[in-house]
């Protein structure tokens, strides 16, 4: 008989921290150059060469671990993990296990607020390919720095793990340290589960899933190992420690090995790097520059500029699109700026090629009738093409909205005389025909009568009509 | 003019006035390389041409009237573990026999920089794992006062080179004791300078916290020279530091007032009676010139060395381990995974020696004996360095024997592997407290075979090592005992 098994995770995450130079030395970090180009004796591990310790780095960690809310060792340090592995090149990693940057944090998403372990700084490994049946090893990715991110087991279930780790992403595409890239590695997550019933003590993690290149993939991974344990132990078996693979083809997780023996990886503190000292005054310089949350800034829009939740989660999903729109509602209605660029903008990098004010210029002429929605747009389509001023663009195209009564007076009659079968059908009950002639009428004003006042004075010309007949 | 016996700051005297060319200096120095080399096996590689060439330069520059740096001319060994760019460096080890670092040590650039003709590359045991020389994967290095005896190590090559008398000046690494104690052997002086004072970028790695680069020299004056060219602030190893200035008393020095501390547990481990009697005679001298010297009692350097054996070996399996065959180093045959690959290459690059302590450090630093080993050695290290500390509150100077015995035969076999292993336990406690100290000459014993003494002093006390080492020369009269014996001592 099968019982409820609850699932209990926990993620480790890897972010490649944005710097210019790898960790410990001043190889650059550029993505995609040709094999082991970017290199030098040092991130080579050749012998009598010695690491120096990258500052950004260790800033861009220190921002990571206090916008995750973690008490801050002023004193940390670096420790060598040794392992052998042919990616490996000085047969250590350098990293931090005693005493980690950051630890006791929390990360919120939705209403739940994850605790986060710990967050500390460690260089990154060189990549193995397998080119045609041969092992190729590709050091430029040897000492990049990475930040390390290791959650409480506190998720629940793949799909809490898939939002938590795209709320993650977003926080930090916000602080600017990384690019957050899973295809291009830059973004990289292992996942600890095991499945416990209800109420029963927390089971340490059996099994380690690697090799997930998406959330999706996290989330799809966590469902089918959550299953396999399910059943195992409802069977009566047992699970055994290890670390599996995700298998994105098959769908399936895989046995990579076992974690029965663990690997011994003879930790202690690196001689060649002196202990990393923060002073207080600095860590709070660096807490109070923090840029704003994506979260905090959400919040903002929805409550006090009453943007609606949906538009709101599209103008988050960027960084420069958040703040091209936060910058344009200072100059235009908040509500109307969302809906602008939810609707017409989202096809084009932002930060767009017209200074804020100047979108918010056009949507303020739209909401005034000045303009017609139709020809707002147009203008905004001539502004990106050709840099120019939207009054500009209005004043030499001629497309000023007119209000004029006698000029739509004029324009309606017309419409009604040409078209006697749509005024008729109107007549006869069909209410939405009246659409069919403010159309016509916008037509023959070339886009520039007030639509308003078209469809106004239709009505009335109607009424009487009707009233008449 | 043979400049045997003459001080490398005489040499550039002479070299400045015009009477001598940097070209002829080496020429010189060559001559006595060939003479003695081929008996002393001091040194692994030679550079001959690149010394030539410097040589030629220096010389151009002198008269064109151009400055001339210090060490202009001056012929200098360096010992084979240290990088020089278009130059091999394989750490007397198989592993590295076909490698070519393409960088140089801050070392070796700064004494380039100050003038140095570098002529060639000094012997050592396989990655400075020794103390006789013996385990050098090329051939065993002898002692130039007794070739049957060892010159120690693992600097074993630099101090036969410079007590053999082929260069005035040579740089050496410790870790443990590895220049003091062949130093002491040598009879030249060997300095191992404050922890963090001297780059050990391009100095491959032993032991990291305990490693540091130092000279050897037949002149304290000279000592003084290179030591100060070494030292310094150096971006690329973190670990250094600008530290207290360089600066003799010079004609302030007042030894009256000093206070000298005779550690009881390092007089203790002395083997040999006419090293002790030596060390009386030079207290005898001290007091009588007005120095206070007391004896004290301090950790036994027996537990010293046996931290050391701990920690050096921990690191040392750790900075060993990127000799996987990968990137440099034997690519081993007939292999299809990655796993044998590097075990392959591992166990047909290293020597005996090499793989006992990486298989012991491995062994301390595993989560089964860690606690026990390694995590004491740290409290225990940590106890020596505040003991050290706190004695310098009421002394300025601890002065001892160099080593419990001259030096002794080549090709031992075990039964006096602990000797061997002794024979460093007096230089131990200042490696565990990163604190300097200096091996100086003591006369040699009936059998020709040098003598020496210790002095440590507080971080930074460098030029108080040497200005006192200076006195101590001018009351006893023992200097370094520069000497080639073609024939062998008392030993053949």
């Amino acid at each position: 008989m099968s019982r409820a098994l609850g699932m209990v995770v926990g993620l480790e995450i890897h972010l490649q921290l944005k710097t210019n130079s790898k960790m410990f030395c001043s190889c650059s970090t550029e993505f995609a150059a040709p094999a082991n180009t970017n290199t030098c004796p040092i991130c080579l591990g050749w012998p009598g060469t010695l690491p120096s310790l990258n500052q950004r780095a260790v800033f861009f960690g220190l921002q990571g671990a206090l916008g995750l809310n973690c008490d801050i060792n002023l004193e940390s340090w670096f420790d060598r993990k040794n392992y052998f592995y042919p990616d490996l090149p000085k047969g250590y990693q350098i990293t931090q296990y005693q005493k980690p940057l950051g630890y006791n944090g929390t990360f919120r998403v939705g209403k739940k607020d994850f605790a986060i372990q710990k967050v500390h700084l460690e260089e990154d490994a060189g990549k193995i390919n397998y080119i045609n049946g041969n092992m190729e090893i590709d050091f430029n990715r040897a000492g990049i720095p990475l930040l390390e991110i290791v959650t409480e087991p506190e998720i629940s279930s793949p799909e809490q793990a898939r939002n938590f780790l795209r709320e993650l992403r977003l926080f930090f595409l916000y602080l600017e340290i990384s690019d957050c890239n899973m295809q291009e590695g830059s973004l990289r997550c292992d996942a600890n589960i095991s499945m416990r019933k209800v109420g029963e003590e927390l089971s340490p993690n059996q099994v380690e899933l690697k090799n997930m290149n998406s959330f999706q993939a996290v989330a799809r991974a966590l469902e089918y190992e959550g299953k396999r344990q399910s059943k195992i132990l409802n069977e009566g078996g047992l699970i055994k420690r290890e670390t599996r693979g995700w298998d994105g083809g098959k769908q399936k997780t895989y046995f990579l090995r076992s974690k029965e023996q663990g690997v011994d990886y003879r930790y202690f503190s690196e001689p060649d790097l002196p202990p990393v000292l923060l002073k207080q005054e600095f860590v709070n310089s660096v807490m109070g520059n923090l840029p704003r949350q994506p979260v905090e800034r959400q919040k903002k829009w929805t409550e006090e500029w009453e943007i609606g939740e949906e538009e709101a989660a599209v103008l988050i999903a960027q960084k420069p699109r958040a703040e091209y729109f936060e910058k344009t509602a200072c100059f235009a209605p908040p509500q109307e700026v969302a809906k602008w660029i939810k609707e017409n903008l989202l096809q084009f990098d932002f930060p767009l090629e017209i200074p804020p004010e100047d979108l918010a210029d056009i949507i303020n002429r739209v909401g005034v009738g000045e303009l017609s929605s139709t020809k707002g747009k147009e203008v905004l389509q001539l502004a990106l093409e050709t840099r120019k001023k939207p009054g500009e663009i209005i004043r030499e195209k001629g497309w000023k909205q007119v209000s004029d009564e006698e000029f739509i007076k004029q324009i309606v009659e017309k419409v009604l005389q040409e078209n006697p079968e749509v005024v008729q059908d109107y007549l006869s009950g069909k209410e939405k025909a009246i659409q069919n002639l403010i159309g016509k009428a916008m037509k023959i004003s070339e886009g520039r009568a007030n639509p308003r006042l078209v469809g106004n004075f239709l009505a009335s010309k109607l009424k009487e009509r009707e009233n008449n007949g | 003019m043979s400049l045997e016996n003459k001080s490398a700051s005489y040499i550039f005297h002479l070299l400045k006035k015009g009477e001598i060319s940097a070209r002829e200096l080496l020429k010189d120095c060559r001559e006595r390389f060939n003479e003695r080399d081929h008996k002393l096996n001091a040194f692994v590689a030679t550079s001959w041409k690149r010394a030539e060439k410097k040589a030629k330069k220096i010389d151009e520059k002198r008269k064109a009237g151009e400055e001339l740096p210090p060490l202009s001319g001056i012929p200098i060994a360096i010992k084979d573990n240290m990088a020089r760019r278009r130059d091999t460096m394989t750490c007397c080890s198989n592993f590295l026999a076909d490698f070519y670092p393409g960088y140089s040590a801050t070392v070796v650039e700064k004494l380039e920089k100050a003038g140095a003709v570098i002529i060639g590359r000094t012997n050592m045991d396989e990655m400075a794992m020794g103390s006789t020389t013996e385990k050098s994967a090329y051939f065993p290095t002898r002692n130039p006062h007794d070739l049957h005896r060892v010159p120690g190590g693992s600097s074993g090559g630099s101090a036969a080179a410079v007590g053999g008398g082929i260069v005035p000046l040579a740089l050496g690494s410790e870790t443990g004791g590895s220049i003091r104690q062949p130093a002491s052997f040598c009879g030249v002086y060997g300095l191992r300078p404050t922890y963090g004072r001297v780059s050990r970028f391009g100095l491959v790695a032993y032991a990291s916290s305990l490693d540091q680069i130092g000279p050897f020299a037949a002149d304290l004056d000279d000592l003084w020279l290179i030591f100060c060219h070494l030292a310094g602030k150096d971006e690329r190893d973190q670990t250094t530091f600008a530290g207290k200035d360089l600066k003799r008393m010079g004609e302030n020095f007042d030894p009256p007032g000093l206070r000298v501390a005779l550690p009881r547990e390092y007089l203790e481990k002395v083997e040999d009676e006419e090293i002790s009697k030596r060390l009386e005679h030079v207290c005898v001298s001290l007091e009588k010139a007005g120095v206070k010297i007391e004896e004290v009692s301090l950790i036994d350097p027996i537990r010293a060395l046996a931290v050391y054996s701990v920690i050096a070996t921990a690191e040392a399996s750790s900075n060993l381990a990127r000799f996987d065959g990968i990137r440099f180093g034997p690519e081993p045959e007939g292999v299809d995974n990655w796993e044998d690959f590097i075990k392959k290459s591992r166990a047909e690059g290293f020597g005996e020696e090499v793989k006992n302590r990486i298989a012991l450090g491995a062994l301390v630093l595993s989560s089964e004996y860690r606690k026990d080993y390694f995590d004491r050695a740290l409290m225990v290290r940590e106890e020596i360095r505040k003991e050290l500390e706190e004695l310098w509150q009421r002394f300025d100077l601890i002065l001892s024997p160099a080593t419990p015995t001259p030096a002794f035969e080549l090709g031992s076999g075990m039964e006096i592997s602990l000797q061997k292993y002794m024979s460093d336990i007096l230089a131990i406690p200042a490696s565990l407290a990163g604190m300097p100290a200096i091996s100086l000459p003591a006369g040699l014993n009936e059998d020709g075979l040098p003598l020496g003494l210790q002095l440590m002093g507080p971080m930074w006390s460098e030029p108080l090592l040497i200005d006192f080492a200076e006195f101590i020369k001018q009351i006893t009269g023992f200097g370094a005992e520069v000497k080639f014996r073609a024939e062998g001592g008392s030993g053949s």
